[in-house]
């Protein structure tokens, strides 16, 4: 089906062409995944904004 | 106090001002439609009705501001060194996706041409990323990509690869890209297959992204080009004569969360690298998975990060294409519409400024508003089943009938002021721009106002018919139907009779029947609700003379009484290998077989 086409000055078909000179350089960055949902929804933490909480534990004595 | 701090002074009071002004036109006319139905005894429906409009108001009226604080100021350059020499590398990424290639790499050779013309071409490389699924594309693709690389001698700066699996779509793309490579340039300008754009106005985008170090991203306006049909040409004259101002709008109240349109914009490749990678939704599509509207997505990271996102509205030299019919335009809004309504699961993400998340409401707000007409509407019809018979003789033993007094002035002056928010920023647009000389690339001051006018009747026309198809994907939505990734139709998009009869007679069914029932229930609303429904009853019709070829004098655009450089170079690019490029069908190859893509659109 390519050899249809002209070919880069005659000397790659264009498969060569991508495989070779023009793939992508390599030069790799990383990409960290971001954090979009917080663990618990945002109306679960609005209302647990206003829960009572149980009173911090007291330290040891002594 | 400091410089800073003042802008962010102003930067809120101008906020604060445009949302108070919006919601006291919303709460102006809840309180008109109350009194309008008190005149006979409030009900249930009229309270709903009442917050309904409201909520329309709201909307309506911020638009409306966005375009009052866009006439009020010019866009103005960024004051920056231009005589700095460009020390940064930039790749310039063209996603592609079972696109013409022939259209597609004849943008990008017309783009390296425009930028050998500056002084700074060496700083620039391109990238095509193909997402092609259809096998017979993808060899065309391979096979016009040599002849790019030959015709514009770009062996070590053209790039071509297609990847085995499109995981993320477009966001995947790029993102693939970043990975493999992103650590080779410094700046990225991101274009979609029908993106065009000026050799300095690219050079530009680096300059200023050169000045300033905390910019991530710079988005620009790009100008709707090339369109052919009715509806086409009207959306382009929009884009090129309405849109700057509410784009300008936009600019002064972004601050330093700007927007991204997922094109026509460059950004910082290591900020990018850094805040946008984009992790998949739980659960199933549409809410879920993949992140269908990205860019708005990217944008709101890359502030949540810190880094600046800003739209730099002065940019010219930016364009894309368009649909050229009504439908066309309505599967684009399908996804569009997904995309925006799954930011639902993002608007609470943690850290994300307050005006991310503010965008992200107005996002979703566009795509339910019209459930808000449609419900108004049909509570308007059904107002009259529920209303309770009028009591001509409340007090007992009066021998004189009591008339209630009629409401219909509170209605005719809401009905006044809703119009007047739609129109009047145009028509303050037209006028703005017949006395600043604007109005030349457009024919002149008289038809520059006759295409306004046009518009407004064309955009009055089409809006029922719009309002159901965007009723209809918001449906699709929330029942859990995923839209797919549906292949953008670029070039002639006529439609026959048959298509648009096809495509758009659920719309006729429901404006006879709406018609119908007002005549049936509420008759004395008929003659409101007749612009509503008359549309909707013509739709077929409106659909395919819409779609046919224009070649009016209205909706003139600057760019085609003289089109930009670099469309005349994409032009004759196109035109000299299209005569080189037989299609496939036409050079005896087998006829590329049907994309799934496309049939599911």
């Amino acid at each position: 089906m390519t050899a249809q086409y002209p070919t880069i000055t005659g000397t790659l078909t264009p498969e060569d062409l991508i495989a070779g000179p023009c793939a992508l350089p390599d030069a790799p960055l990383a990409m960290p995944r971001q954090v979009l949902e917080a663990r618990t929804g945002l109306l679960r933490r609005i209302l647990s904004a206003f829960l009572p909480r149980p009173p911090a534990p007291t330290g040891a004595k002594g | 106090m400091s410089g800073l701090h003042i802008k962010r002074v102003a930067l809120t009071g101008l906020r604060a001002s445009a949302l108070l002004a919006s919601v006291l036109a919303g709460f102006g006319a809840f309180v008109l439609f109350l009194q309008f139905g008190d005149a006979d005894g409030l009900d249930t429906l009229d309270v709903v009705r009442a917050l309904l409009i409201l909520i329309s108001t709201l909307w309506l009226a911020w638009g409306a501001v966005q375009a009052l604080i866009g006439l009020t100021t010019r866009p103005k350059p960024p004051a920056i060194d231009r005589d700095r020499p460009i020390t940064g590398r930039c790749v310039i990424l063209m996603p592609v996706y079972n696109e013409d290639p022939l259209a597609t790499f004849a943008r990008v050779a017309a783009m390296d041409a425009s930028l050998a013309a500056t002084a700074e071409a060496e700083a620039f490389h391109f990238a095509i990323l193909s997402d092609t699924r259809n096998e017979a594309i993808a060899r065309r693709e391979e096979a016009l990509f040599a002849h790019l690389v030959t015709e514009r001698a770009g062996l070590g700066r053209f790039f071509y690869r297609r990847r085995t699996l499109n995981t993320g779509k477009k966001a995947g793309n790029i993102e693939d890209f970043i990975s493999r490579s992103g650590a080779a340039y410094d700046y990225a300008l991101i274009l979609d297959a029908d993106s065009l754009m000026e050799g300095e106005t690219i050079v530009e985008m680096v300059r200023r992204m050169q000045a300033e170090p905390r910019l991530g991203l710079l988005q620009t306006l790009p100008r709707v080009i090339n369109a052919r049909s009715r509806f086409g040409r009207a959306m382009q004259f929009s884009a090129s004569f309405f849109s700057p101002v509410f784009a300008r709008g936009l600019a002064m109240m972004q601050g330093e969360a700007g927007p991204f349109w997922g094109h026509n914009a460059m950004v910082r490749v290591r900020a990018f690298a850094e805040s946008c990678g984009l992790p998949e939704l739980s659960g199933r599509p549409p809410f879920g998975g993949h992140i269908m509207s990205h860019d708005y997505v990217e944008a709101a990271l890359l502030a949540r990060a810190g880094w600046i996102v800003r739209l730099d509205d002065d940019l010219g030299g930016s364009y894309e294409e368009g649909p050229e019919n009504i439908v066309d335009h309505a599967k684009r809004d399908r996804r569009w519409c997904q995309g925006n309504l799954q930011h639902a699961r993002v608007i609470g993400a943690p850290g994300l400024r307050a005006w991310s998340r503010f965008v992200f409401a107005q996002g979703i707000m566009a795509y339910i508003a019209p459930l808000f007409w449609l419900g108004f509407i049909l509570a308007s019809i059904a107002a009259p089943l529920v209303a309770p018979p009028p009591d001509y003789f409340p007090e007992p033993y009066w021998p004189f009938p009591y008339f209630p007094p009629s409401g219909a002035s509170k209605a005719i002056g809401l009905a006044i002021g809703i119009f007047g928010l739609l129109f009047l920023p145009k028509i303050l647009i037209a006028a703005r721009a017949s006395l600043s000389g604007q109005t030349r690339g457009f024919g002149g001051p008289f038809i520059a106002f006759a295409s306004t006018l046009a518009e407004l009747v064309f955009s009055s026309l089409t809006a029922p018919i719009l309002l159901l198809f965007a009723t209809r994907s918001v449906i699709q939505v929330l029942l859990g139907r995923d839209g797919g990734w549906p292949t953008n139709n670029r070039g002639d998009g006529r439609l026959t009779l048959a298509e648009s009869f096809a495509a758009s007679h659920w719309i006729v069914t429901i404006g006879l029947l709406g018609l119908a029932a007002t005549w049936a229930f509420a008759p004395g609303l008929l003659l409101w609700l007749l612009p509503v429904g008359v549309p909707m009853i013509l739709a077929p019709l409106i659909l395919g003379w819409s779609s046919r070829d224009s070649n009016s004098m209205l909706m003139a655009v600057p760019t085609e009484y003289a089109p930009a450089p670099v469309m005349l170079a994409q032009e004759r690019i196109f035109e000299r290998w299209s005569a080189q490029f037989a299609p496939p069908a036409a050079a005896g190859a087998p006829a590329p077989a049907p994309v799934p893509e496309v049939a599911h659109a």
